[in-house]
């Protein structure tokens, strides 16, 4: 968890290319938090993310003193490493799917929902990174809503942003992102 | 998707966009039109930003990404561990991502990591928590087949291998390809091409067959089409050698079954053959010419689907595709229409049925008999008829006629031919653990006059609320799945006692396995009564209850309980399969363990020498049994103190469980356990040392850290390091054992009281005889309250009371304390044993401090003959009680009889004794009374 904390306070002092060295390093503990808790059968179906971040967190905050602002970067950082576990999980799915190299792949329950949902997340994911082109700050928040589970509270918290900010760009970051995903003929799904 | 947009038109529209969302709703469209004044393109855009403002969408909401099936399928795979393996080492491959993952074990993606040419291969690791007994069978057996299978339609099998946590591997040659279905539907093959491609399927199998293997999980996604179009079959993890010996044909191996490729053998637990394979066979070709599963069951659910197998018709191949009814998808796939399947096939429908009306019905419906020996006799006949009807030649297989399929389906429901114990043993897998030998095939021949169906319902019941969806994405424990069956078995299996008695043993006996042996002891209780009560039952079934029930009594040291129950099994075991027959020498063998707890160790050596001799000749000195048998043989003379011999014996037994169970098993783990013990009291600390330290984590991972096993590998290894004054550490090694016997065992276990007893020793160590004192007295209350008075245990403990006691300066409260640990002695040992010898020696020394000198003198005239010779024991046990003998008889004036008896030992003792006897002489020749007496 050192360097973890070290690339933090890097990331506070100015360093940008330290939050891109952090995530992999906290996509890590997700994965093993997330093994864990799930292991002892505390986990809701929807993972608990915040619980996840919240337990790193404190893990880290018990070994340096990292004061508020700290916190939000780290909110903001785990959402971003959330993000990227589940596009990877879809990307594999998909692609074993595919036949890609394809071994057997399980019949689990409702496979063609999670397909579904996995190729979904995809198409997210690319949508959000085309957002991030014009907007960084919006793909910011959608990684914080979306994929993190914040609260709008929280997302303001971890982008050091106003609440009215958070709430009125991730109403148009997702309008952006249906415009992305459906083209001039998704008004159904409106 | 749509096209991107450009960097000046985002900033403009989303600029637009704020003003129009800073305005009131109904000012909005006025807003749109004014700023974006002709731009059409810009207006038209804006407007649907605003409106997707202005609406909602589930897909994207907060927290969107974590809901739903896929969500929990990724937490599932983080929680199994392994996503954390990418990048790991096993063996000499590097894992790269995973492939795909069945029940029992996930494919990796994963390449040689010790050449240069980064060969890719497959790598299937064995699910954690899976590796029970019966997997690492599996296993071994698949690398045993696979290096047998070398053709070029079957994957090969490259390596094999243990990781270094105790998970199986094996590693395959990598088949990049799409199933064989999905690759016909993709290339609209039609029927004569698919044959084709058939027929390579069933020559691989067939050469399987050749070789004594059956694959007995043919189904499409272990059959992969490369692009270059050649066929491959995978994965024989569950096939079996058609060549072991006769139980192995009735034995059925756990297996994750795939319900809808399941033969109607392999689920009512009939002899799996090469029948089974052209079953699936029958059902695989059956897809492959429809795209429909052969029966139309209820529904997906897995008992539907196994009911489906067993009882319904199968459809005639041109009736599923003829379009006059609905296609039936195979279980889990969305039905196809009548015309996706015609399209994929190139053909309409109406020329498939054509096609496939007459021969090809014939064919598939030969394969897919519900009798075994009504299939084709070979897939090699298969094969022959497919090219038959390829060639337009007359076909071999007949049409089944209307007579015999009405009587099969008489006899079908008259006399039921599944039986239970199949699924039973699935049960055991399941939960990951496997010394499951009780009685397995009793209670299986019981349960073939059962109605079986239910008993399959039953246990696919409680499968399906372990399946992730039922159980939210939890895991379900093997405790839970055991209390949900336990639960079950009053309500779905009412009114069937001999089918609630069966399961009830096997559930009752897997919770003895994970150590809950108050659910395992109400559970076999009542399947005794049951049977009791039910006579007709084969006396065989009874036996296998009582035998369980004694072993959970034996766990809980009960030993009265425990021997009426198990005579009794033995009695009914020897009766019906004779003295020599394994499942008798194992009911001696747990009688021998009760023998050594009541002290008994010279019945209870006899009954493991006959075990063991009787394990050793019918299942052969490489057998897991036999090896576990030598090891409690080894603790009866380890018991008898012969510690010599029993390292010789823990040696051997260690060999033989590194031989069949593996060197981490905790079978092996427990003999390397048991041979520390007589290292340590051989001398040899500093092996015993290494050894607990060794085998502490091996056993936790084994047993469970839980298990009681646990608590008697820190409590002895607590013993050693006391012996060596490393006091503290002892102590805390003893807190821990006390934590876990406590919780499993009840606070009132022997085992607790020797924790007691044991810190109570150290506080003796530590000169704090107070606390010893109110330890000791807490190791008897215990003691006797669970064997009553008179037993070995209560009799060491009293001592060392009486030791405490003596200390405080309490002589007098000591003295009847360690006259009754003398009599109990006197009566378990005999009263010229050493132990005896022990006692009166310090019984001796407290009663000299109480003055009581011709009390001491007698005491020690039985003492000195009772100690034994040799440069161990002859200073401590003969020399010293005998200088203490003299002094005494000095103190009273007998200094005559004094100096004679050291004058005696002086020339008797050890070297090294000689200085101590000599300074005992001049004291006593210097006395007084000496001086008077030669005085005079």
């Amino acid at each position: 968890m050192d360097g973890v904390t070290e690339l933090l306070l890097a990331y506070r002092d100015g360093d940008r290319e330290a939050f891109d060295r952090l995530v992999p390093l906290l996509y890590d503990d997700l994965r093993r938090i997330a093994h864990w808790q799930l292991r002892r059968g505390r986990s809701s179906p929807t993972m608990g993310t915040t619980v996840l971040v919240h337990e790193i967190y404190l893990k880290m905050a018990d070994q340096r003193s990292l004061d508020a602002r700290d916190r939000g970067h780290f909110l903001a950082i785990s959402a971003h490493a959330m993000r990227q576990v589940m596009a990877d999980h879809a990307r594999r799915r998909t692609a074993a799917k595919r036949g890609g190299a394809a071994q057997p792949v399980p019949l689990d329950e409702a496979p063609e929902i999670a397909d579904g949902q996995a190729r979904h997340l995809l198409d997210v994911d690319r949508a959000l990174s085309e957002l991030a082109r014009h907007s960084d700050r919006m793909a910011r928040i959608v990684e914080c809503r979306f994929f993190a589970g914040y609260t709008e509270e929280e997302t303001a918290e971890a982008l050091d942003l106003s609440l009215r900010t958070v709430q009125r760009d991730w109403m148009k970051a997702r309008a952006w992102l249906r415009e992305a995903l459906d083209g001039s003929d998704g008004r159904a799904d409106l | 998707m749509a096209e991107p947009i450009s960097e000046s038109r985002w900033r403009a529209a989303d600029r637009i966009l704020d003003r129009v969302l800073d305005s009131p709703a109904e000012r909005r469209r006025a807003v749109i039109a004014e700023v974006c004044g002709d731009d059409e393109e810009l207006r038209t855009l804006v407007e649907r930003l605003v409106a997707r403002c202005e609406g909602d969408d589930t897909r994207l909401g907060p927290g969107g990404a974590l809901d739903g099936a896929f969500a929990a399928a990724v937490g599932r795979e983080l929680a199994d561990g392994s996503a954390e393996l990418r990048g790991a080492l096993v063996g000499r491959y590097r894992v790269l991502r995973e492939l795909g993952r069945g029940g029992m074990a996930v494919v990796y993606l994963a390449e040689r990591a010790d050449d240069d040419f980064h060969q890719l291969v497959a790598l299937k690791l064995i699910q954690p928590g899976a590796d029970g007994e019966h997997m690492l069978e599996r296993f071994h057996r698949e690398r045993q087949i696979l290096a047998l299978a070398r053709h070029p339609n079957i994957a090969q099998l490259l390596d094999a291998g243990i990781t270094a946590d105790g998970r199986s591997f094996i590693v395959m040659e990598l088949v990049e390809g799409e199933p064989v279905d999905v690759f016909c539907d993709a290339r609209r093959l039609g029927l004569r091409r698919r044959l084709r491609i058939f027929l390579e399927i069933a020559r691989a199998v067939e050469y399987a067959h050749r070789n004594l293997v059956v694959h007995r999980d043919i189904k499409p996604s272990n059959i992969l089409v490369t692009g270059d179009g050649d066929v491959k079959l995978l994965d024989f993890g569950i096939a079996k050698l058609l060549d072991d010996d006769a139980a192995e044909h009735t034995r059925t191996h756990l297996r994750a079954m795939t319900p809808a490729f399941a033969s109607p053998e392999q689920i009512s637990g009939g002899a799996i053959t090469t029948a089974t394979d052209i079953y699936q066979l029958g059902v695989l070709l059956y897809l492959l010419l429809t795209g429909c599963w052969p029966y139309a069951a209820g529904s997906p659910a897995t008992a539907s689907v196994l009911l489906a197998i067993r009882e319904l018709a199968p459809l005639r191949p041109s009736t599923a595709v003829g379009g006059r009814r609905e296609p039936t998808p195979l279980p889990g796939r969305q039905a196809p229409t009548a015309g996706e399947i015609a399209a994929s096939r190139s053909a309409p429908a109406s020329r498939l049925r054509r096609e496939l009306d007459g021969d090809l019905d014939t064919i598939v419906l030969t394969c897919l008999r519900k009798a075994p020996e009504r299939r084709y006799p070979s897939v090699a006949q298969l094969i022959v008829d497919i090219e038959r009807f390829l060639d337009g030649r007359t076909i071999s297989a007949r049409p089944d006629t209307i007579g015999y399929r009405l009587s099969t389906f008489v006899r079908r429901h008259s006399a039921a031919t599944a039986t239970a114990a199949a699924s039973a043993v699935v049960v055991v897998g399941l939960v990951g653990f496997s010394t499951f030998e009780v009685g397995r095939e009793r209670d299986r021949a019981r349960l073939e006059a059962a109605k079986a169906g239910e008993v399959s319902t039953f246990l696919h019941g409680l499968f399906q609320v372990s399946a992730p969806n039922r159980s939210r994405g939890e895991q379900v424990t093997a405790r839970e799945l055991l209390d949900r069956g336990a639960e079950r078995i009053e309500t779905e299996l009412a009114g069937q006692p001999e089918l609630q008695a069966a399961m009830m043993t096997v559930i009752g006996d897997t919770y003895r396995e994970l150590a809950h042996y108050d659910e395992a002891g109400a559970l076999l209780e009542r399947a005794v009564e049951i049977r009791r009560r039910h006579p007709g039952d084969r006396e065989l079934d009874l036996a296998a209850s009582l035998f369980a029930l004694g072993r959970v009594h034996e766990r809980l040291r009960d030993t009265e309980a425990a021997r009426a129950v198990l005579e009794e099994a033995l009695a009914l075991r020897e009766a019906a399969l004779g003295p020599a027959h394994p499942d008798t020498a194992r009911v001696r063998d747990v009688l021998g363990l009760v023998a050594s707890y009541d002290g008994d160790l010279e019945t209870a050596r006899r009954l493991h020498e006959e075990a063991v001799a009787d394990l050793a000749a019918a299942l052969g000195k490489d057998h897991v049994d036999y090896g576990a048998a030598l090891n409690r043989l080894a603790g009866v003379v380890q018991d008898q103190r012969e510690f010599e011999a029993s390292i010789v014996l823990f040696d051997e037994a260690i060999a033989v469980l590194e031989r069949s169970a593996g060197d981490d098993h905790p079978y092996t783990a427990a003999a390397k356990f048991n041979l520390a013990h007589s290292l340590r009291n051989t001398g040899q600390i500093e092996r015993a040392d290494a050894l607990y330290t060794e085998v502490l984590p091996l056993i936790a991972r084994g047993f469970g850290p839980e298990h009681p096993a646990v608590g008697m590998v820190l409590n002895n290894h607590s013993n050693l390091l006391r012996e060596q004054g490393r006091l503290d550490e002892a102590e805390a090694k003893l807190g821990q054992a006390m934590a876990i016997w406590t919780a499993a065992l009840g606070p009132d276990h022997p085992q607790v009281g020797w924790i007691f007893n044991n810190l109570g020793l150290i506080a003796t160590e530590r000169g704090d005889h107070l606390a010893a004192r109110d330890h000791f007295q807490r190791s008897v209350d215990i003691a006797e309250a669970a064997y009553g008075p008179d037993h070995a245990d209560v009799a060491t403990q009293l001592k060392n009371l009486g030791g405490a006691l003596h200390a405080l300066g309490d002589s007098e409260a000591a003295i009847p304390l360690m006259e009754r640990a003398l009599a109990i002695r006197e009566r378990v040992y005999g009263s010229d044993h050493s132990y005896v010898g022990a006692i009166l020696r310090e019984l001796a020394v407290v009663r000299l401090d109480l003055g009581d000198h011709p009390g001491a003198i007698a005491d020690l005239e039985r003492a000195i003959p009772l100690g034994r010779d040799g440069p161990d024991h002859r200073h401590d046990e003969v020399t010293m009680p005998t200088i203490q003998l003299a002094r005494t008889l000095a103190a009273i004036g007998r200094t005559g009889e004094a100096a004679a008896r050291l004058e005696a030992e002086r020339s008797a003792c050890l070297e090294s004794s000689r200085p101590a006897v000599d300074a005992a002489l001049a004291v006593v020749k210097g006395s007084p009374s000496h001086r008077e007496s030669v005085a005079g």
